[in-house]
């Protein structure tokens, strides 16, 4: 799959594979120590990423069950660095009945205004907890951080299923 | 009913600390949280705080969050609004969330909390 498409983009980080919650905290920290922006761009990455992971940790569809019996999601992260801007993207495995419930969520995200989906994440906060609500109430948080569009697609690897690619662009300047 | 403190493990940052006093009513929760478990975590700091609000006492409850992730903001949530039932059933409450002048996010999800909790939330500066 291929996750830098332009030249002139940079890989600052890539990783495929467990996002236990001990690499998250390490690769996280790395950002937010080591990147020479402000201080506001350095916590929106340091956010998104997290928030990002995390989602891949929870809902990708290839799971791992590590040492201590814990099970959790596996997929890649990536963050591209440009003169303008960061792109944190994730990839992680889906399963069919989900996309359209995905595609859903990103399509409304990218065309409600803020103040609609701060009311839409209120009524979210109001559902019993569910995998679906926090799911959404994610995106919508990340779509929050980043003031950027979601960009996203469905990846359809053949036998080997069907795959969420998220792209959160973070603005430099 | 004994003080309730949290720190988990100073290196693993994604526990908030949590450090309630049973006898003053200073309830503070800080850092950052992001853990896997946030049910585990917060259920028994709600159970706490539920106990020690059935007693009707004041309560001074302080905020240092620097990051939490979503699942942890449904917990907070869950707290503002035992506290704001609290208030309205005549408690004697005072909500503060302290950050930092350079996270305008962080002000932000203050105000939201605000608005879906339905609750005067103090905005004060961190103390460094």
């Amino acid at each position: 799959m291929t996750i830098c498409n332009n030249k002139d983009e940079n890989s600052y980080m890539n990783y495929d594979g467990p996002l236990i919650i001990q690499i998250i905290s390490t690769f996280a920290r790395f950002l937010l120590k080591n990147t020479t922006d402000s201080e506001v761009v350095s916590k929106k990455l340091y956010r998104i990423f997290i928030e990002l992971a995390q989602n891949v940790a929870l809902y990708s569809m290839d799971r791992v069950t590590l040492t201590n019996n814990i099970i959790v999601g596996k997929g890649i992260v990536n963050i591209i660095e440009n003169e303008s801007e960061f792109k944190c993207i994730t990839i992680n495995k889906v399963l069919d009945e989900h996309v359209p419930i995905l595609i859903n969520y990103c399509t409304e995200i990218n065309s409600t205004s803020i103040e609609a989906l701060k009311a839409k994440k209120k009524d979210l906060y109001k559902l019993s907890s569910t995998q679906a609500s926090g799911a959404h109430i994610g995106l919508i948080m990340i779509y929050m951080y980043s003031g950027n569009l979601l960009d996203f697609e469905i990846i359809d690897n053949g036998i080997k299923g069907k795959y969420f690619k998220l792209g959160v662009t973070i603005n430099r300047k | 009913m004994e003080n309730l403190f949290v720190n988990i493990n100073p290196e693993l940052i994604y526990y908030p600390i949590i450090n309630f006093n049973y006898k003053t009513g200073l309830c503070e929760i800080s850092g950052e949280s992001y853990m896997e478990e946030t049910y585990s975590f917060y259920e028994p700091v709600i159970t706490w705080l539920q106990n020690y609000i059935a007693e009707k006492k004041s309560v001074v409850f302080n905020i240092k969050l620097t990051y939490f992730n979503t699942s942890s903001s449904r917990f907070i949530l869950e707290i503002l609004h035992l506290l704001k039932n609290y208030l309205l059933e005549g408690g004697n409450v005072e909500l503060n969330w302290y950050f930092k002048n350079d996270d305008p996010d962080m002000l932000t999800e203050i105000n939201d909390f605000m608005e879906e909790a339905n609750v005067k939330i103090n905005i004060l500066p961190f103390d460094e």
